[in-house]
């Protein structure tokens, strides 16, 4: 029997093909044509999300919308065998919603929705990696009321709420002396929610110069009551089904504290140059701890411990902006993005190695309040390998990870 | 011009697409600087892929030498490897399954049963035959003519009526060999339970040894004269050694402490060893024995029992200061799987057989009345103790250890006498026992009978799953050895237990 189950949460345990560890890095079309950069830029609504801080700087309100398309292929190798599997052809679309006001000369308000983590791993059944990961499916959402504040013209402070919603699915295969041919299933799902903040301080010393630095606080994401569904074939000897009387779970997943700290140079009238520095404290994922309403997986057994002591992670990008004519702006960049994963730990949920992303993007401006954007980001990670004798599963893994990510969005600037 | 900026367009999204692919790199595999032309195996059941009491086509398909050799085939060996197979899953037709069976107190539970598959021994091969894995082989009846006359799983396939299994080996002409031979020099000692006494044996033309631990010279100049015979127009190979028999479960799925008692049985089981003793006392006394000498060696018969687990009662030899042949059981004595457990918690076998014939002269023994001669000698004659047969009792133990430790240093010296590389089956499993398991990519098998994933329905052989493993060690020893790079497999991709149906 194998096959079985998944659990939980919530949010987490996700994997993101897009960034290294669960973190998501498609929060605007606009910024992500340029490496993802904002922290240090005043770039209109979606600053709720790079930096709040420079909110109200901005002259006028506006509205941000777009989402992109996702596509991560990622081939696997047991080292040490021939044996190769390939993920499950998956598209996920992140979004983002951002919506801004002035309150008054000094102060302005907006609205953010965004999901900076979530993805779906699915790997094929059977495949190596099935008593460790089979599916992961995460969607989540922050929701963020923001209110930023001009201390004068070149100083704006900025912080926003959040509130997170979360929705995951897993699953996985359970280990069992019958043959591979006598599948179960146990899956779980469960919805969780938690409260954090998003606060920037920005600083704009003369015409060409910028900076900021922003803190994204933790987010404790607590799912409670969530579902666990086995199912196994017809007639499975109840010495097996009685190891799995587990119908709901508890659990917390952490989503970590980010720092940024970015700087903007206008080069020239057409020539702005960028770069962010971001920190993300991963170090608060120690371990992911679900406690069961009943047995699950022995006698007893209501708690499930997986130790994760993942690592504080840098990402270090760089872009530019080049306005081509008065209707066309053109960017590009790049990052380097370390995964907070050590080899002990790494697992098929969340596949990871240091990533190299490029990007390019363009915004063509359809009239004086309207933005089409374009972006495309190329991600490739550094081939990773793990022996079975290096990690806390046994799990030998080597990983080929490629991301393809277009994305679409338009602006509108409120007059 | 279109065609031109069209067929642009379409090379420009190729090269994204194939971008967008990922390539994992595979590990180079290689031969190193052995040849892997030909390979024979050559070794007993655990070779020829036996499980659960018999050899199922699927386990000589997923033995660890036909595994080892798909490997070879992937770094430029042979693709062929030719074994004996039966053409079903039924083999000689002795196979054990797992089906449902009621115990003496009515609990309907998972159960080892006969397969009851109709033998079907026609062999789909034809010689020369590169697995010479045969089951119940001894290391030196590798050379033994007509061998096939003895083993009819040899026979099956024997070269001719007066072949042996050496030479048959050597007719696959082959450039890399395994030997894993010796198991059964010690393990038909340790299944029957030692009856056959601990002193190794010299086989001879009239004394073939059965039952015997197989005196270490014999096996070591039996090994050495098949590795010489192997080696002789320079073919490699690995050989691999003899693991305890402590470390499967056909000794030790039967716990030494049986059945729990309750606290009524136990008083009561007390009080009748008591009277045993005294019964022997005064026998002895009779028989002329000064009586502080009698109450001495009787005392050993009052065994005490206490609510709970308690060690059974075993046979050993009859002796002058242990007159009736029998004492409780001790830390570290093994049974074997095929104790019969439903004796032991409904009928006595371990401890005293209480018809009512006894119980009404024990009874009498407690009212301070005298017992006739008779009553009293029925009384001591229900003691029940578990038979030699079952058990692995300390002195047992002690011969078998030292025999697998001689073979295991004369496999050592031979290995290195010849220029081979040894596969440590003995380390490796004593190192799943001692962790309890051994865990691949998240799924963790043990040695606990049926349930553990690693070792059949007999108790002895491993599953499929369990020879994948035995596979990937002779593998890791071959690379270590020749500079070889065969690719592992994945024990998880491989067969364990089938546990049936609600009945």
């Amino acid at each position: 029997m194998k096959k079985v189950f998944g659990l939980l949460v919530f949010a987490l345990l996700s994997s993101a093909t897009y960034a290294a560890g669960f973190r998501v890095a498609l929060q605007s079309t606009k910024q992500q044509g340029m490496g993802h950069i904002g922290a240090g830029l005043n770039v209109g609504p979606s600053n709720i999300f790079f930096n709040p801080g420079a909110l109200a700087l901005q002259d006028k309100g506006g509205i941000d919308v777009g989402g992109s398309a996702v596509l991560a292929s990622n081939q696997y190798n047991l080292p040490g065998t021939t044996i190769t599997h390939d993920l499950e052809d998956n598209v996920g679309t992140p979004v983002f919603l951002y919506g801004s006001f002035k309150l008054n000369d000094r102060l302005a308000g907006g609205l953010g929705v965004y999901t900076p983590y979530g993805n779906k791993v699915e790997w094929p059944e059977d495949w190596t990696g099935q008593f460790v990961s089979e599916l992961v499916d995460l969607k989540s959402f922050f929701i963020q009321p923001t209110l930023s504040y001009q201390l004068d013209e070149k100083l704006g402070i900025g912080a926003g709420l959040i509130y997170a919603l979360g929705i995951v699915t897993l699953e996985r295969g359970i280990p069992a002396p019958t043959p591979t041919s006598n599948d179960a299933t146990l899956e779980s799902d469960g919805a969780a929610s938690g409260i954090g903040f998003n606060a920037g301080v920005f600083y704009q010393p003369t015409e060409e110069l910028s900076f900021g630095f922003n803190y994204r606080s933790k987010v404790e994401v607590d799912a409670e009551d969530g579902l666990v569904t086995t199912s196994f074939p017809a007639n499975t000897n109840p010495a097996i089904t009685s190891l799995f009387q587990a119908t709901s779970f508890d659990a917390t997943l952490p989503l970590p504290t980010e720092m940024a700290l970015g700087a903007g140079w206008q080069v020239s009238d057409k020539l702005l140059l960028a770069a962010d520095l971001n920190y993300i404290v991963w170090s608060q994922y120690e371990e992911l701890v679900f406690n069961y309403n009943g047995d699950f997986g022995g006698p007893g057994v209501t708690t499930t411990v997986i130790p994760q002591n993942w690592e504080d992670a840098w990402t270090i990008k760089l872009g530019g902006q080049y306005a081509a004519n008065e209707k066309l702006d053109l960017r590009l960049g790049g990052y380097l993005d370390y995964t907070p994963i050590p080899d002990f730990t790494l697992a098929s949920i969340t596949p990871d190695a240091d990533r190299i992303g490029i990007t390019g993007g363009a915004t063509y401006k359809v009239s004086d309040n309207l933005d089409v954007d374009g972006a495309l980001l190329y991600l490739k990670g550094d081939e990773r390998t793990v022996l079975a004798s290096e990690n806390i599963a046994n799990f030998g893994q080597r990983y080929d990870i490629t991301v393809l990510a277009p994305s679409l969005g338009f602006g509108y600037s409120f007059n | 011009m279109n065609w031109f900026k069209n067929t642009l367009i379409i090379a420009g999204l190729a090269v994204a697409f194939t971008a967008c692919e990922s390539d994992v790199t595979i590990d180079d595999f290689s031969q190193g600087e052995a040849d892997f032309t030909s390979y024979v195996a050559i070794g007993n059941s655990l070779t020829a892929g036996y499980i659960s009491g018999d050899v199922p086509r699927s386990g000589q398909i997923a033995s660890y030498p036909n595994i080892i050799s798909s490997s070879m085939n992937v770094v430029g060996g042979s693709s062929s490897f030719i074994q004996p197979l039966f053409q079903d899953e039924a083999g000689l037709g002795q196979g054990l399954a797992l089906g449902f069976g009621a115990d003496c107190v009515g609990t309907v539970g998972l159960a080892v049963v006969p397969a009851g598959l109709a033998p079907n021994p026609t062999v789909d091969g034809t010689a020369p035959f590169n697995n010479m894995g045969v089951p119940g082989i001894r290391s030196f009846e590798v050379f033994i003519d007509g061998y096939g006359s003895l083993n009819p799983y040899f026979g099956r396939f024997q070269n001719g009526p007066t072949s042996n299994v050496v030479g048959d080996a050597l007719a696959a002409q082959p450039t890399f060999f395994t030997v894993w031979l010796g198991n059964n020099d010690v393990l038909g000692f340790a299944t029957s339970g030692g009856v056959a006494g601990n002193t190794p044996c010299v086989p001879t033309a009239t004394n073939p040894c059965l039952g015997s631990i197989t005196d270490p010279s014999v096996v070591e100049q039996s090994i050495a004269g098949t590795l010489q015979a192997l080696t002789l127009n320079g073919a490699k190979g690995v050989i691999a050694n003899i693991p305890n028999v402590t470390d499967i479960p056909f000794f030790t799925t039967v716990p030494a402490q049986l059945f729990p008692l309750d606290e009524a049985n136990a008083a009561n089981l007390t009080g009748a060893f008591t009277a045993v003793a005294g019964i022997v006392t005064q026998n002895l006394a009779l028989g002329g024995v000064p009586l502080a000498q009698a109450e001495a060696i009787a005392s050993q018969y009052a065994i005490e029992w206490t609510e709970g687990a308690n060690y059974p009662i075993v046979a050993v030899e009859a002796t002058q200061t242990n007159p009736l042949g029998w004492r409780q059981m001790t830390a570290g004595e093994l049974l074997v799987l095929t104790t019969d457990t439903d004796a032991v918690r409904c009928q006595g076998y371990g401890t005293m057989v209480l018809t009512p014939d006894v119980l009404q002269t024990l009874g009498l023994l407690a009212m301070g009345g005298t017992p006739t001669p008779a009553e009293a000698a029925a009384v001591v004659a229900a003691v029940s103790p578990i038979a030699d047969g079952d058990t692995l009792l300390a002195d047992e133990l002690a011969a078998i250890q030292s025999a697998t430790s001689a073979y295991n240093s004369s496999i050592a010296s031979l290995a290195n006498q010849f220029g081979l590389g040894v596969a440590d089956m003995n380390g490796f499993f004593s190192e799943v026992t001692a962790n309890s398991g051994i865990t691949f990519s998240g799924a963790t098998y043990s040695p606990t009978f049926v349930t553990g994933g690693l070792f059949s329905l007999d108790g002895v052989h491993p599953t499929s799953r369990g020879y994948s493993i035995i596979a990937n060690k002779f593998m890791e020893t071959i690379n270590e050895t020749y500079g070889s790079n065969l690719p592992m497999v994945d024990p998880n991709e491989f067969e364990g237990l089938a546990v049936p149906n609600t009945p």
